[in-house]
């Protein structure tokens, strides 16, 4: 299934492009990296809205961590109460970025897989290429050479593990909303590091091509936040519909407080 | 609630960036051990095979191991594809990573020197009277190697070689995965002639009289003169044809990676049969002695056919995948597997049995 709905189609169209844009890998996964960042914008700005309507809310929420910060039961109860009120989920952010994870790791195997660096490698990909299109396999084995870079291997030089880090933090440092407490500081300051970190260690293990994506792919995180996430005013975080706060979310509020 | 009460949601971002890494990780491969086929050769009453990270010396009666290059895995060595090739007293395997050619004692597997080059090897070499070995590399290049491991010569072609070359009549004929074949003098290594595939190309050329015969992963099987390097005729098949056709005066077998196992004409090609072997591909170039005909696929299925007719004589499935040419030794098939506890397995020849594995099979309890 996973092969049928996310890989194969990914390993298709990666080959599809390479031979559009003149048999040249990079600027294959570049045309591909861009284009489903386009298919994920709704997502993306999803989380955007999300993240500076919980910023609009710091004041708030730091006004609960002065008043019940050492009640920690009660803390929880008053956040909840006040993301109910202002119609703002908290896990609002989290949510695309899992939807974003099986696409992220489909591309990374697509690019693996249709570099067909190893024998078995090759043969693998021999099996996804749909119907054996010869027109397609004609293609292979892609030119892996780019720059001072073989495709196919990491980059000897360690620019583009660099790179990596660079674009990660950045992207990192934009899209992540301000914590609303010591513990998720503390979360969110050692994320911001071990991420690049992690990604950039990606970069130095595997092949230069995925470091493209990785790099492609944040810098067009950061176009799209300038373009798109800073035009739009911060959702000023209203309270909630009249016939929500009536409806469900007071309804399920009040079974939380008949259970406790 | 109350996950969501204690563990804000960076931690579930942090969370699933842990598994991301540990997918990523494993998807590349990181940290396991390097994976490859077997290659295998006989000599005398051993039969050497390489893969993985090391090489070994088996005894052909008993499945018993002689010796082994290193004596335990090493990961700076290999992995090794290539099938070992014989310079005189010494067995030659080259490896992927490592970009090195191993010149090992074939009766001690002690190594007697070595060659780095620029890129990996995945098919072995062949050696010519003189005792000078020919062998492609992923770097692009056919290297010309004296028996003492020095370089003679060079060529270059724009994509890797994982094919073995075939030497004939002072000529050395190479297929590229830049889809030519080319055809070059042995002693120069200077250009003869070039022909263009649709595809890339990673089997050795056969040759029958004055035609060589290669697949290609373009779906198609090219008959080639083998004087001028120009198309006799060529076929379509189902799927990529990666390993090395049979040639014979009744018949040219080769597989494709769809399955299908082909007799076809060595004059125009015209099809004499074709079976299904099964759903997974047929790499390995196909074996004919005493008059029947063996080949082995992914699914790890090996079958003995009637040259003549392709009708079944027997079939037996092992498990793990076969992916290089089955051997045979007086009456005992010799098998190498990928994806399996053991690495090669000895078969009857005349009905399929298993005579003995190496390593042997674990006892499970």
């Amino acid at each position: 299934m996973w092969d049928l709905l996310i890989l194969d189609p990914m390993i298709n169209a990666l080959l599809f492009l390479y031979g559009l844009m003149g048999r040249s890998f990079w600027l294959s996964i570049t045309i591909f990296t861009i284009l489903t960042r386009l298919i994920l914008l709704p997502l993306t700005l999803r989380q955007q809205q999300s993240a500076q309507a919980m910023q609009a809310l710091q004041p708030k929420l730091q006004e609960l961590q002065k008043k019940y910060g050492k009640d920690r039961e009660r803390l929880a109860q008053e956040q909840m109460k006040l993301y109910k009120e202002h119609g703002v989920n908290p896990l609002g952010g989290c949510l695309p970025t899992l939807l974003q994870f099986p696409i992220m790791l489909g591309l990374y195997q697509a690019i693996i897989r249709v570099l067909g660096t190893t024998p078995l490698q090759l043969l693998d990909l021999s099996r996804h290429i749909y119907g054996n299109a010869a027109t397609l396999s004609r293609l292979l084995p892609l030119d892996q050479s780019f720059l001072w870079l073989d495709l196919g291997r990491p980059d000897p030089l360690y620019i583009l593990p660099l790179l990596v880090v660079i674009t990660t933090w950045a992207q990192q440092k934009l899209m992540t909303p301000p914590a609303t407490d010591p513990q998720s500081a503390s979360m969110t300051q050692s994320m911001q590091v071990m991420m690049p970190l992690m990604f950039g260690f990606f970069a130095m293990q595997f092949s230069s091509g995925l470091s493209i994506y990785f790099i492609i792919s944040n810098l067009v995180g950061i176009v799209q936040y300038y373009l798109i996430g800073r035009k739009q005013p911060a959702p000023a975080p209203q309270p909630a519909p009249a016939k929500q706060a009536k409806g469900k979310k007071p309804a399920r509020s009040s079974r939380k407080k008949k259970s406790r | 609630m109350a996950l969501r009460k204690y563990l804000p949601w960076r931690f579930w971002g942090l969370f699933f960036l842990l598994i991301l890494a540990s997918v990523l990780t494993g998807c590349a491969g990181g940290g396991a051990q390097a994976s490859s086929w077997f290659g295998l050769t006989t000599r005398d009453d051993l039969v050497y095979l390489a893969g993985n990270e090391q090489v070994y010396a088996v005894e052909i009666a008993t499945g018993t191991q002689r010796w082994a290059f290193p004596p335990e895995p090493d990961r700076n060595i290999g992995p090794f594809y290539t099938t070992p090739a014989f310079l005189d007293s010494l067995v030659v395997v080259g490896g992927f990573n490592d970009n090195t050619i191993y010149a090992l004692d074939a009766e001690s597997g002690q190594e007697q020197w070595q060659l780095k080059v620029d890129g990996g090897f995945v098919e072995g070499g062949v050696v010519d009277e003189a005792g000078n070995l020919y062998i492609g590399s992923s770097d692009g290049d056919l290297y010309a190697i004296s028996p003492e491991g020095q370089e003679l010569w060079r060529f270059s072609t724009s994509q890797r070689i994982w094919a073995t070359p075939l030497l004939a009549d002072g000529r050395v004929y190479v297929a590229s995965t830049d889809h030519y074949l080319y055809a070059l003098d042995a002693a120069q290594g200077d250009l003869v002639w070039q022909f263009e595939a649709g595809g890339a190309m990673a089997g050795t050329p056969a040759l029958l009289g004055d035609t060589l015969y290669i697949g290609s992963f373009d779906n198609r099987l090219y008959a080639i003169s083998v004087e001028t390097g120009e198309e006799r005729w060529s076929i379509e098949v189902d799927n990529w044809v990666w390993g090395g056709a049979l040639a014979t005066e009744e018949a040219i077998y080769f597989g494709d990676l769809g399955g299908n196992l082909y007799a076809v004409a060595p004059e125009d090609g015209r099809e004499i049969w074709r079976i299904s072997t099964g759903e997974l591909g047929i790499r390995a170039t196909p074996t004919l002695t005493d008059n029947v005909l063996y080949v082995g696929n992914e699914d790890g299925t090996v079958l003995a056919l009637d040259p003549a007719t392709g009708t079944e004589q027997w079939r037996i499935k092992l498990e793990g995948q076969v992916l290089t040419p089955i051997l045979r030794h007086q009456d005992i098939l010799l098998v190498s597997l990928l994806r399996s506890e053991s690495k090669l397995v000895a078969l009857k020849a005349e009905n399929g049995q298993p005579l003995w594995r190496f390593p042997p099979p674990t006892e499970k309890k």
